[in-house]
Order: structure tokens, then sequence, then C-alpha cells
């Protein structure tokens, strides 16, 4: 311990792990790109092959804003980041998008209510799984500084087809099993898929000439495992006591 | 959904492998297990059916059917389905699209009673409780084949002028009450659909039976009903009512009306064996039938999304497995998807179907190999510009809550009253965050706050992407806080070579658009190699905050000139254990020969308020040592 002068400030964890996402990405070729918070139901779901009376609108928690009849509400995911850029431009297309997103749920320490998530979407010609899984193991290997075998399963987001879930081989114990992940090995990390065709299509890109790949991971959920935070409130309590430890 | 590990094999010749190997193969090739209960004779397996199976998959013989195919076992055959006669004395009358089929079976002489053994210990296992011998069959089979059922007491069903039961399938009327299975009343509206007799409504089709009409063990003879629904409109009248049903839940994701063949003759087979039943016949009305897809695919475009090579014989033969049929034609492939696989629809869910089969660890990863041209997005960059020159001149960054007690947005649907509008100001927030954060000031080994935040404000037309600074000086400080804003706003202004105007600092606290930013700057063409440049411990682990109090104990000492700081801060070290989080230097001052330390310790316990005692017991040796130093003096 010595003398304690501050000089610095410092980052809160979340904007210190969106750096490290951002200077990641940009290096492979990805354009960083946004969208409102506040969304139409359209491209929150519809346009995300979603549509209304749909069981898997049950998979999104949504926040409504008043009044009802203008079907505005709080992004649910940044998946319409994607909807939004595909109307924009013309493929060969490779962006991420960064962004808060809402959920309707009741928090506690692993459930908040806001929390930030990291969308990708590549598309071009002949892209398959196979970008997908070589893209994010070079992402994982560079954010967790440790060789990171990645593990498809199956899955289901109306939005891509096939889809998969993504568990990444445990950066503490490199899937020996220990606690971070349970004894398993690997670590459940994010939702991905192959661009469904109907998504593509309603934003005006030829499904039979280019294909896709998309997926989507909390970053809080990053930042809480690579650091041992182990409650998601913290991140937005303005508490100093989290934020100088980084 | 819960399943039963026995039951699964009664669908499948083999032997099961183990439950760890059977969960493992279904988590790599089909769905997740959300956990497995031993319950000694049995495990109970929770697989988590997503939308797009449901419409096979929510019962045993549709998960085992999987298991087959992923842990290469043969399935068992089911019982072929009978032609039923049909019956004159079912007088069915289908007036709604919302029914896609009416489907009902007349059994008579039935003997209602309790079920026998099997069929109670099938039910306890899923968590059910048993009712009576009918009631547990129409639930036993919809937990074995997915189709959901009801029967109806024959009795209770009024006659038309020929003795026959009256059956209407039709649209609810506003206002219409029914009591439910549950006993409670329920009023219903047209958009509804019910299952009626000539005189009143006796089921809300597709979710739950009427208590009036339910089979009682005086009941003689049945009507059973596998009737269909649309998926919407099942949905629709479910959360109307605040009624998630077995029923509904399997209707509202869509079903193959083919699983009430699959379910037909294990209803027949049962009727007769538990109740005696005398199966009299049924009555169909189906507008449109159900019919086989064909989608054509090629072995080149399945390979494409997958990322690796398949063959038109391997595609043939793992969709196979699946009881999928495929067969060459002239410009590829032409797949036969089974009526239950309402999921597969478009060449993509068919590569989806041959990639989980296959596993998806075939895949290799491949790599771009080209570096398109980046546009450079002005809003990260500004933010990011500033939150660096922010953090250099000492200010912490902070995120809080976008929900707030007052606002122009409102939540329609908000968690509670004092988080019903969206933020329009990251002030407010800061002004909180300014009066916690300074309470542990001490702790936190600070002389002063120094805040920031960055974040989406709300207004009625506008999102704005705002900028908050936050100081806060303690008692005696000297300097200004308005006139810290002021300097750090004057940094920000010369680092993005923009004019910030004017912005009001009132108590140390500034907040503004950083759209007039966006507005003004003149972007760079890249982000540059410094933007996200820091710092990155990947061993670094945080540390949990105490909740506990935190204590603090100060020590001033003269030592001789030529004694340094770092020897001075050696000697307290030595005396100091855990329980001291924080040791800095606040003071320094000369008086002839002899210069002063100042040091504050701050104490704090992760699992206890610390005594006196306890810091007694660390600053009493930290004297004692510094007291015994030659020419050191305590103040």
């Amino acid at each position: 311990m010595k003398e304690n002068e501050e000089i610095k400030g410092h980052l809160h964890p979340l904007t210190h792990t969106m750096f490290q996402i951002n200077q990641i990405f940009t290096d492979l070729g990805f354009t960083i790109a946004e969208g409102p918070e506040i969304e139409t139901e359209f491209y929150n779901f519809d346009s995300l092959n979603i549509p209304e009376h749909h069981p898997a609108r049950d998979m999104w928690d949504t926040f409504w804003l008043e009044p009802l009849n203008a079907k505005k509400l709080l992004r649910t995911h940044t998946s319409p980041v994607q909807v939004r850029f595909m109307e924009q431009h013309k493929p060969p297309l490779r962006i991420i998008a960064p962004g808060k997103v809402f959920r309707h749920e009741a928090t506690d320490a692993t459930h908040e209510a806001q929390f930030y998530q990291l969308e990708g979407l590549v598309v071009g010609e002949n892209i398959s799984l196979a970008h997908l899984k070589g893209t994010l193991e070079e992402f994982f290997e560079k954010f967790f500084g440790k060789k990171t075998e990645l593990r498809l399963r199956p899955s289901y987001f109306p939005f891509v087809e096939p889809g998969v879930e993504i568990d990444a081989s445990c950066f503490k114990c490199s899937g020996k099993g220990c606690s971070t992940c349970k004894g398993t090995g690997f670590i459940e990390i994010m939702g991905a898929g192959v661009v469904h065709p109907r998504v593509l299509e309603s934003s005006g890109i030829d499904s039979r000439k280019y294909s896709g790949f998309a997926f989507g991971c909390g970053i809080d959920r990053l930042v809480m495992l690579k650091y041992g935070v182990d409650d998601v409130r913290l991140l937005y309590s303005g508490d100093l006591r989290l934020t100088n430890q980084f | 959904m819960k399943v039963s590990y026995n039951w699964l094999q009664e669908y499948i010749k083999n032997p099961l492998p183990k439950v760890e190997e059977l969960s493992r193969a279904l988590t790599m090739h089909s769905f997740e297990i959300e956990g497995v209960e031993d319950m000694g004779h049995d495990s109970v397996i929770d697989v988590k059916v997503l939308p797009n199976r449901a419409s096979d998959c929510l019962c045993h013989f549709g998960v085992a059917s999987e298991v087959a195919s992923v842990c290469n076992l043969e399935r068992i055959e089911l019982l072929e389905t009978p032609t039923l006669s049909k019956t004159e004395k079912i007088n069915l009358s289908l007036n709604t699209k919302q029914c896609e089929r009416g489907f009902m079976i007349l059994v008579r002489d039935v003997k209602v009673g309790e079920s026998p053994e099997w069929l109670r210990e099938k039910l306890a296992i899923l968590g059910q409780r048993s009712i009576n011998s009918v009631v547990d069959l129409t639930n036993y089979l919809t937990f074995a084949f997915g189709h959901p059922m009801h029967a109806f007491d024959a009795e209770k069903i009024s006659l038309d002028k020929n003795f026959n039961y009256q059956l209407n399938i039709r649209h609810a009327k506003d206002g219409e009450k029914i009591t439910l299975l549950n006993g409670t009343e329920y009023s219903l509206t047209e958009d509804m659909v019910v299952i009626a007799d000539d005189e009143k409504a006796l089921d809300v089709a597709g979710v739950m039976g009427g208590d009036d009409s339910k089979v009682t063990e005086s009941t003689k003879n049945i009507i059973l009903s596998m009737s269909h629904f649309n998926p919407v409109s099942i949905r629709k009248t479910a959360k109307k009512l605040g009624l998630r049903t077995e029923a509904s839940h399997r209707f509202e994701n869509g079903l193959s009306r083919s699983l009430a063949e699959r379910s037909l003759p294990y209803l027949l087979k049962n009727i007769l064996e538990i109740t005696g039943g005398i199966v009299d016949g049924m009555v169909e009305e189906e507008p449109l039938k159900e019919v086989i897809r064909k989608i054509p695919i090629t072995s080149k475009k399945i390979s494409t999304i997958l990322g690796f090579e398949v063959s038109d014989e391997e595609i043939i033969s793992i969709l196979a497995k699946q009881r999928i049929w495929a067969g060459q034609s002239e410009e590829g492939l032409v797949v036969s998807v089974p009526k239950d696989r309402l999921d597969i629809t478009i060449e993509e869910s068919v590569a989806e179907e041959v990639g989980r089969i296959y596993g998806y660890e075939n895949i290799k990863p491949k790599k771009f190999t080209d570096t398109p041209a980046l546009g450079l997005n002005v809003r990260f960059f500004v933010a990011d510009k500033i939150r660096n020159v922010l953090v250099k001149s000492g200010y912490s960054e902070v995120y809080t809550y976008a929900f707030v007690k007052g606002g122009e947005v409102v939540i329609a649907n908000a968690l509670s009253g004092d988080k019903k509008y969206l933020r329009t100001n990251l002030g407010n927030a800061m002004g909180e965050a300014l009066e916690e954060n300074f309470k542990h000031l001490d702790l936190l080994g600070l002389k002063e706050l120094k805040m920031f935040e960055i974040g989406t404000i709300f207004k009625k037309e506008e999102e704005g992407m705002h900028l908050c600074l936050g100081v806060k000086y303690p008692k005696g400080k000297k300097g200004n806080v308005d006139e810290e804003v002021a300097r750090v706003i004057n940094l920000i202004e010369s680092e993005l070579d923009v004019s910030l105007g004017d912005i009001s600092i009132v108590g140390g606290v500034a907040e503004f658009n950083l759209n007039r930013v966006l507005e003004n700057i003149t972007a760079p063409a890249e982000y540059g190699k410094d933007l996200w440049d820091i710092e990155i411990n990947d061993n670094f682990l945080w540390k949990t905050i105490s909740p506990y109090p935190f204590a603090v104990r100060d020590v001033a000492v003269f030592v001789p000139n030529e004694v340094s700081v770092e020897k001075v801060i050696e000697l307290i070290n030595k005396n100091i254990n855990s329980l001291v989080v924080r040791l800095s230097l606040f003071d320094t001052f000369v008086k002839s020969e002899k210069t002063s330390y100042a040091f504050r310790l701050v104490f704090q316990a992760s699992d206890r308020t610390l005594t006196d005692e306890e810091i007694n017991a660390v600053m009493n040796p930290i004297y004692e040592s510094l007291k015994g130093e030659e020419g050191f003096e305590i103040r």
C-alpha cells in the first residue's frame, strides 16, 4: 500500500469493456452502428420475424410506452439496429452495435431491467456458421486473453435460422471445470445464428444472393464474468466503490 | 417441460443411455436441459422446448423421437391409427374459422373411478394430480403425444329433436358467462371460441373445460374432443382470461392435427381397459386438410449455410434419422416434411436440421481475409474522446438508471410507481451520486469528488445523448467547484476543437446535450490509435463492496528530515493487517529539523462492524513502533 493521491479518474467497467469490444471488432473490419433506445414495435419485433401474437414474443418481456396505440417500446434487444442498418446500406456489411436495452423483469443480483447488449451482423456472399465461429473465437480469445474454444448448440430466435446458443470454454479454468463455469468447463455466452431470409428480405436484401450471421451478447454479463462482479445492479448504482476499482 | 426418463423408454427399443448422457446428447443436438431431478426409480428431465419445436416436442413421444435420432436408437413403432366409424348420435356444427378441425368421439357405458396405479404414477411423476380415470387418461395422452384432449359428460349436453347430442363450435357471445374447471366464473367476449350445446357454452375452446359438463364418478357416457384451434385465437383468449393451461400452451404455439391421430389408438385401447367404455363412433369437421410440405433444397446451399461440405447422400441419411424423407430431383433434393414438423418451412430450416443432427462441432472456424473500409461512428468517437479527456482530468464515470419518478415519456407497464418515467436529465441522479459517494471519500482515498455520466435522456420528441459533470469538495478545501467544472469543459472544447457555448453550472453540476458537439465537430477519418487504448489486466478480479461501515484513524509523526517517507510507511505497514483497507498520506510539512507526516488509515471488514478494540489492536503497535524510532515523535 502506498500513498494514494488520486490523479487519474476511472472509466466505468461497462465502458472499459466496450472500449475493448470496439477495439477488437474495428480491428476485424467491423463498423460501429447504433439505433434509438425507444423503438417501434415494427423494428423491435415485426421486422425481426416476430409477429404480433407469436409465442416467441414471450421471450422478450417488454416495457411499453404510453400511449399504447403509438406502439412504441423500450427496445428489448439491439437487434433492431440490424434492420435499420440493412435498410440504409448494401452488402457486404460487417457491423457491431453495442447499446442499452430494457427488459420488463424484477431485478435481483443477476437480472436488471436495463443492461447493455452487443449486437453483431455480417452479410455478404457465402457467409456461413463457419465465419460466425471464426469471428467469435477471435473476439473471445482477445477479450479473455486466453485460447478459447466455442461450442454451438441448437436454439431458437425467430430472426435467425439456424439459431444457436454459443458456449465459450471457460477462460478461468480453460475447460477443466471451476466455480465460474459451475464445473462444466463451458460458459453460456450468447445467442447467434444465420440471418433469417425473411429478415434480409424485409430490409431489401436479396436472400438468394446474400447470407449472413448475427449474434447478441450481454455486455454486463461479460463484465461480471471477467471481473467477478457479483451483482449486476451495482453497475447502475453510481457508486465509485465499483468504478474506481477499474 | 418436464419429461420422465422411464416414460421416454416406452417409445424406444434399445435401453436408453444413462440420464446424464441422454441429457448431454439432447443439449448438443436438440434442446437445452434446465435440470434433472432424481426421483429414485425414475428421473424427471426439464427440457426447454422453444416455440419452434412446440409443434411436435411438447410431449414424451416427441422428445423420445429426438433422443432416438441423436443417440442412434431404434424407435418402437406406434400402434396404427384405426378408422373409426361415424356416429349419428353427435350433431356437430362448426361455426368459426378459428376451429381448424372439430373432432369428437362418443364412448358409451364408461365406469369412471380411480385410475390404475400405472396411470396415477405417470401423472404424479410430472407433478399432476389424479382426478378420475377418464380425466387422467386425457391428461396422460396429452403428455404422451402432445395433442390436448377434453372429456365431456354426455348427459350434460342438450339433445336435438332426434335425441342426438348437440355440439356447436362457435364464437362466444359478448358477456356470456361460464364457470370453468378451476371453479371460477369467466365473462367471455365475442373473439373467443367456445364448444357449446344448444343452450350454453360448455368449454372455452383450447383453454379449459366447463365445470358443468365435467366428467365425474357418476358419468355414464362421454364425448371426447380432440378438436383443433387456431394458435392466435387461443393465445389471445388465454391472455385475456389470464389462464395459461397445458392445452392453451400447446395450441398457441401451433400444433399439428396429426398428433391427434397418433394419440387415437392409445385412447381407444385404454378407454376400454380402464373404463370398459365402448366406442360408439366419431364425428369430424375439417374444412382444410393438413398437407405434407415439399421443400426443394440443394446440398450446395445447405453446405454454404453450415460452413462445411455435406453431400446429397449425407443429407438424405441425416434427415432419415429424423424420419424426414428426401429424394433426388433434377435440381437437387426435395424434402417431404412430416406433418408434425411445422418448424421446417424453408431451406434454412432444413439446414438447421442437418447441422444439429450431424453436429455443429464439425464446423471449422473460418476467418475473413478482407478488411473492408470502416465508417466512423461520430457519436461513439465524440463520447469516447470526452471520456478519455475526463478520466485524464481526474473524473470517474458512473452509470445510473433510466427509470425515474418524473419525466415526459411514460412507461405503460412500469415496474413500480417511482420508475414510471424515463429520465429527462442526468443531473438529478448525479446529485444523488455525489451525496452517496461523498460518504465514502476516505474509503475511496479521495480528497474531492469529480464524476461524470454520458447517457441517453428522453424528451417527448427527442432522445438525447447527454454529458453530466459533477464535482463536490469537502469543507475546507480550497477552490470553487463551478470553476473546476468550467475548467474541464474548456478542456473538452479544446480537445475536440468545438465551442460548447454557454453552459450553466450550478453547485458543481453541469449538463448538456452532446448533439451540440456532434453538429459542430469535424470528424476525423479514423478513430485513432489511442481512443480505446486502455490498460487491461486479464487477471484482475473485482473486490466485493463491504456492506459494513468503515472507520478512520489518523496518525501524525515528526521525524528527522533525513528519514524518508518510505521508511515511515514501511514501519506502519509492518503492523497493519487485512482490516486496513487504505493507508494514505494526507499532510506533510517541515518544521526546522523535523518533518511531519500525517497518515490516514481506513478500517473495514467484509463480514462485521469493527469494534474499537479491534482497531486499537492495530493502532497501538503502530504508535509503539513509531515511538521506538530514534528522533520520532508522535504528534
